[in-house]
């Protein structure tokens, strides 16, 4: 933890670096972090919610859909994506970490962090469309620095193992991909959680996104406070987080051999 | 007070037929690995503000060392301690990133390092000075030559303030002017009193700069000790092997010059030598040869003796023929003949004699003795070569 101290600059501006990237060079820069999404949200809205026609409460429209939609799709994103790359976080750093005297543990850490800032422009949109299409936003949406600090924490535990897995078994990548999507399908996040079989709950309660989802939903458009499963989430995802780290710094050091 | 201290120092990469291997072993606690050594039991201690250079081959285990004192792999047997903050330059340039400006490169370069926010901010300026970028540093690294590169990894690396500092042959960037400044920056760390491991090829650097030499073979500890003897040792060392793979096409040569003896040298000597056959620069250094003619006239004799340095470099070589001095021969049908060097100009090396009994012309082979009076040279001054030249300075 002093390590992170020490270099809490390095932190800042290597997440900084890891944002900027993705817009450097290209024309229209930071709007990408926005335009993303969007699209993402306009795709699923037409196959799912005008097509197929899903519905997460009775008697509304395309629209609602896609205020649902979008609460637990923003935040999922920012997860898979951070997931994604922090697998690769110390493959991809080789020479930071032998060349340089830099502690690995905060690849991860970095990869996590820019996260944030993805997630908190994915939020801002879904705020503006409450706003606008729903029935306004009550003070419960405060929380939702916890529900990001939970999604936080899990990305990291996550990311520590993963991380150092992909040094070992370099088919990680490939496999955390179909993973994530397991996962993407294995949430109600493109249908309402009333649709999953009643004999199937009892599974999709293990997913930690099954609440965290859920969660979102609850303070930004029903505007109530999270359920229970949350803060079990809450107080998981701060165990798995250490679980990780106690991970990395085991196994480490067998990885700086074979990278 | 001691900076830096190794004790029974071993690096040993285990190696796994794949890399889940490494895993199942932490897992099952059942050794599935064989380990090769890169560095054997090496110790040193080195006090603070001084200089330790690492010589060695390829290979023998210098970059681990560096590795290891810096930080950024962990010894797997005996003692490390490194006593202050360590700053490595094990590669210039690591970390950078093509898309961004070279400012932005200072900045996550230092924060790499380890510097605070404000501590990046003041030293920004001096670090663009150094590097000589100029305007060029609000450009995207990916524009720029290898040359600027290294020059602004070399000023970012380097501009922190550490106790021990650790290069691994970071000398010789960019281009001769860049090199010089670089290697000042090194002086002027050196004579701030921080103490600074660094490793080189460019033995010349090693011995103008450093207070210790570390020699690795092999990972293990060849020899430790004063900059002189250590880099003298290694290139021995060197041109012993390099003679090696050489001598088979001597070899050759020589046998089908065999001829019926007639004369011969029967005695050879060497003196001027401390008792062991080692020289200093500039001492006075005889060859003494014995010889009888049997039969053969004085003015149909010649010697030569030709000095050559154990990496078969003809060093040189006259001849009582081309130097036009008579042999004598006294009523044994013998001769003495001292072949002296007065203030023999030789540099740092182990040479040998060989000596040659010829006909008249210089042609026909009566008699020799080859690599023979094996001696050695040690010079205390800095210059390099084979031979002092006789020169001087016009200024």
């Amino acid at each position: 933890m002093s390590q992170i101290a020490n270099y809490s600059q390095a932190v800042y501006l290597l997440s900084a670096r890891d944002l900027k990237q993705r817009s450097a060079g290209s024309y229209l820069g930071w709007l990408w972090l926005v335009l993303q999404p969007a699209f993402m949200l306009l795709i699923y809205t037409f196959v799912f919610g005008v097509i197929l026609k899903v519905r997460f409460q009775t008697g509304s429209g395309t629209g609602d859909f896609a205020l649902y939609l979008m609460a637990g799709l923003f935040p999922f994103n920012a997860f898979r994506e951070a997931a994604d790359r922090s697998t690769s976080s110390l493959t991809s750093n080789r020479q930071l970490i032998q060349r340089v005297v830099f502690p690995p543990v905060l690849l991860p850490l970095v990869v996590s962090m820019t996260s944030l800032v993805t997630e908190i422009a994915g939020l801002a949109i879904v705020a503006l469309a409450v706003l606008v299409m729903g029935e306004g936003l009550t003070p419960w949406v405060l929380m939702f620095p916890l529900l990001m600090l939970a999604r936080f924490l899990l990305n990291l535990g996550v990311g520590w193992v993963l991380s150092v897995l992909n040094v070992f078994f370099r088919d990680m990548n490939q496999l955390i991909g179909m993973l994530l999507t397991l996962l993407f399908f294995g949430t109600p996040i493109i249908y309402p959680a009333s649709l999953v079989p009643e004999k199937w709950v009892w599974i999709y309660k293990l997913n930690p996104f099954y609440h965290l989802v859920s969660a979102y939903r609850s303070i930004f458009i029903e505007g109530i406070p999270p359920e229970v499963g949350f803060y079990i989430v809450l107080v998981l995802s701060a165990v798995i987080a250490l679980l990780g780290l106690v991970f990395f710094s085991k196994t480490l050091d067998r990885a700086k051999d074979l990278l | 007070m001691i900076a830096v201290s190794a004790s029974k120092l071993c690096k040993g990469y285990r190696l796994y037929k794949k890399p889940s291997d490494s895993l199942k072993e932490l897992i099952f606690r059942k050794p599935c690995h064989q380990v090769f050594w890169a560095l054997k039991q090496v110790d040193f201690k080195l006090e603070a503000g001084k200089t330790l250079g690492v010589i060695g081959d390829n290979g023998a285990g210098k970059s681990t060392l560096l590795k290891l004192l810096a930080g950024t792999i962990k010894p797997s047997q005996g003692e490390l301690n490194v006593t202050g903050r360590v700053s490595a330059i094990l590669e210039l340039g690591s970390g950078f990133h093509p898309e961004f400006t070279g400012v932005e490169n200072i900045r996550i370069g230092c924060a790499v390092l380890g510097l605070s926010a404000t501590e990046i901010q003041k030293k920004l300026p001096e670090i663009i000075e150094f590097s000589e970028l100029g305007d060029a540093v609000n450009r995207p690294v990916k524009n720029y030559s290898s040359g600027m590169y290294v020059r602004l990894a070399f000023s970012v690396v380097t501009s922190v303030d550490p106790d021990v500092l650790i290069i691994d042959e970071a000398l010789s960037v960019g281009d001769q002017h860049f090199q010089r400044k670089s290697l000042e920056r090194i002086r002027s760390f050196i004579d701030a009193g921080k103490t600074v491991v660094f490793c080189s090829h460019n033995l010349y650097q090693i011995k103008s700069l450093c207070d210790e030499v570390l020699w690795l073979d092999k990972g293990e500890s060849q020899m430790l000790g004063s900059p002189e003897d250590v880099v003298e040792a290694y290139l021995d060392s060197c041109r012993e092997k390099d003679a090696l793979t050489k001598q088979e096409t001597v070899a050759k040569t020589e046998s089908n010059t065999q001829s019926e003896s007639k004369a011969e040298i029967v005695r050879f000597d060497l003196f001027g030598h401390d008792g062991q056959g080692r020289f200093q620069t500039g001492d006075d250094l005889v060859i003494e040869v014995a010889g009888i003619a049997n039969g053969v006239p004085a003015d149909d004799l010649t010697l030569a003796v030709v000095l050559m340095r154990n990496d078969n470099i003809h060093v040189y070589g006259s001849s009582t023929e081309i130097d036009n001095i008579p042999i004598i021969l006294d009523q044994n049908q013998s001769f003495t003949i001292r072949f002296r060097l007065p203030g023999m100009q030789l540099l740092s090396g182990k040479f040998s004699v060989y000596l040659y009994l010829l006909d008249g012309g210089g042609i026909h082979i009566f008699d020799k003795r080859e690599n023979v009076l094996d001696f050695s040279v040690r010079h205390d001054s800095r210059e390099v070569g084979v031979s002092r030249l006789a020169h001087v300075w016009e200024v």
